[in-house]
């Protein structure tokens, strides 16, 4: 064959490539939301796996000093079935895991122990309270997330609730990574709202800290919002402890054991799960508050509607809400 | 596609904690596999979705034992595959054949069919579909960036120029990798049915 129709034959071929190329069109892309998502997940597992190796390695380098030890230590771990990392405390409507090996979307009952790694959901009406490594973490309607592990919580969509106790945790004991970065808790109350197009973190009681994509922090204090977009923008603006927004949040609370309980002890719940402040108008009051004991069970009710019931048992004393504030005084 | 040099590199680093590795790994492998498992779940984007966020994570929980025998996205592809096959045991579905064009060699009788006349006829417009996802498949599995410049090129319709400038290359290495990649194709694709013409204009007779 000769140059010259080798050539031809060469774009004779390039030709009847590109037609094809062309007929068979672009070819199809996931979503932003789903390239998202998957990145998210994604991301967690590889952390996982390098934080794991490096733990190994730490393993290993411990065994130059007592190789039987180790030995022993790999061999236990190996067979460590899948670890459960939180326990579903409280579920309204329909929450459901996708277990970490695969399979399908299962629903789950209050009670019910989550392996690290599980992904969960709740419905559009519901919601649900979980216990992770002793902090209470409850999530909105339509929300979507992964427990990475005891310390890992990675949202997709929607909105979790943090609460440390009274006695705040170690700074970056739990941290809750969303599209737009990662939150860690100074303090102790807090929501994280997260979508495709932005993150919102709203303090209610301590500091949060957001570090961003590009690796910059943003910290927020107690009744502030902090809102940072997809485009790297970040702003802040006062947000009241007591909103209604806290509401969801409220309705989801672990019921309290009144039974044997003081006034006293229920009044400081109830102000910390509504967001106000417990005043009392003066010692005596308070004195009666912290002498009165009550019996019954708070079960199924909301801290308002704990507020009346032990009001109307506890003779002698009486409240008023007021803006951020619990007011109790004697009758 | 066998195992190259890089993918043993990239998981390296991967292993290492590079955050840039997995940028790199995660932009060039997710939309790849997602149209893997699209195809295989017919066109259900949420299982897909589904299916590619478990691959990942098994990818990176035996991303160590990944010893480069086969190239990194064949690894996951079959990894993508079998976590198709246990979704569909755990549902219970009626045994769904998962199996494509693209993975038994059946390409002959498809083009052969599109080739035949009745163009109307349904099989047709079946065989044009398994080519086109075919053809796009063949994209997804070529190295490096050969996919999107082809797919730039013929279907966007991009010039040369704005190739480069789309890669931060020069012309001459844009016109380049485009001839490289229009080779890796054409070589790909007679590779799947080396005695069709699909890599050559109908009529010709092979040498």
């Amino acid at each position: 064959m000769s140059d010259a129709d080798s050539s031809a034959q060469d774009a004779r071929h390039e030709d009847a490539l590109g037609r094809l190329i062309h007929a068979a069109g672009r070819r199809p892309l996931p979503t932003a939301a789903e390239y998202e998502r998957v990145r998210l997940a994604a991301h967690s597992a590889w952390q996982r796996k390098v934080r794991g190796r490096r733990r190994r390695f730490a393993w290993a380098a411990l065994a130059a000093g007592g190789a039987l030890a180790a030995v022993i230590v790999a061999s236990t771990m190996r067979s460590v079935p899948p670890v459960a990392v939180a326990e579903l405390t409280v579920a309204r409507d329909a929450v459901e895991l996708f277990p970490p090996g695969g399979g399908s979307w299962q629903t789950l009952a209050a009670g019910a122990r989550i392996a690290a790694g599980s992904r969960l959901r709740t419905s559009p009406q519901g919601g649900a309270a979980f216990l992770l490594n002793g902090i209470a973490l409850r999530a909105s309607a339509a929300s979507e997330w992964t427990f990475d592990d005891a310390t890992l919580v990675t949202l997709a969509d929607g909105a979790l609730y943090v609460d440390t106790g009274i006695a705040a945790r170690a700074k970056g004991e739990l941290e809750i990574a969303t599209p737009h970065g990662i939150v860690r808790h100074v303090g102790t109350q807090y929501e994280v709202r997260a979508s495709s197009s932005e993150v919102r973190v709203r303090v209610r009681e301590g500091r949060v800290e957001v570090r961003d994509s590009t690796g910059s922090s943003h910290e927020a204090p107690a009744g502030r919002e902090l809102l940072l977009e997809a485009d790297g923008d970040a702003s802040q603006r006062p947000f009241a402890p007591d909103a209604p927004e806290w509401r969801w949040a409220e309705a989801l609370a672990a019921p309290i054991e009144l039974d044997g309980g003081s006034v006293f002890d229920a009044l400081q719940w109830i102000a910390r799960e509504t967001g106000k402040r417990l005043i009392f108008e003066d010692s005596n009051a308070e004195l009666l508050a912290r002498n009165a004991i009550l019996h019954g069970d708070g079960a199924g009710l909301e801290p308002l509607q704990v507020l009346e019931i032990v009001m109307l048992t506890s003779s002698g004393l009486d409240y008023a809400l007021g803006d951020g504030t619990l007011l109790v005084r004697r009758r | 596609m066998g195992p190259t040099h890089s993918d043993s590199r990239l998981v390296a680093r991967l292993l290492a904690g590079d955050e840039a590795a997995f940028r790199e790994f995660f932009d060039a492998s997710f939309p790849k596999l997602y149209r893997f498992a699209l195809a295989r779940l017919r066109g259900n984007r949420d299982e897909a979705t589904d299916i590619v966020q478990q691959t990942l994570c098994k990818t990176f929980e035996h991303l160590d034992s990944y010893r480069g025998e086969a190239s990194l996205f064949g690894w996951m592809c079959q990894i993508c595959r079998n976590a198709i096959n246990d979704r569909h045991r755990h549902a219970r579905h009626e045994a769904v054949p998962i199996g494509l064009i693209e993975d038994e060699a059946e390409l002959r009788g498809i083009l052969e069919a599109i080739a035949a006349p009745g163009e109307d006829e349904p099989e047709h417009a079946a065989a044009r579909r398994d080519l086109v996802r075919l053809v796009q498949a063949a994209l997804d599995g070529l190295p490096d960036r050969y996919g999107d410049v082809l797919e730039w090129k013929y279907v966007d319709g991009l010039s040369v120029k704005e190739i480069a400038r789309r890669l931060a290359v020069g012309p001459k290495a844009a016109e380049s990798l485009l001839t490289r990649a229009r080779a890796a194709c054409r070589e790909l694709l007679v590779e799947i049915d080396g005695s069709l013409g699909l890599a050559r204009p109908r009529g010709e007779t092979p040498q």
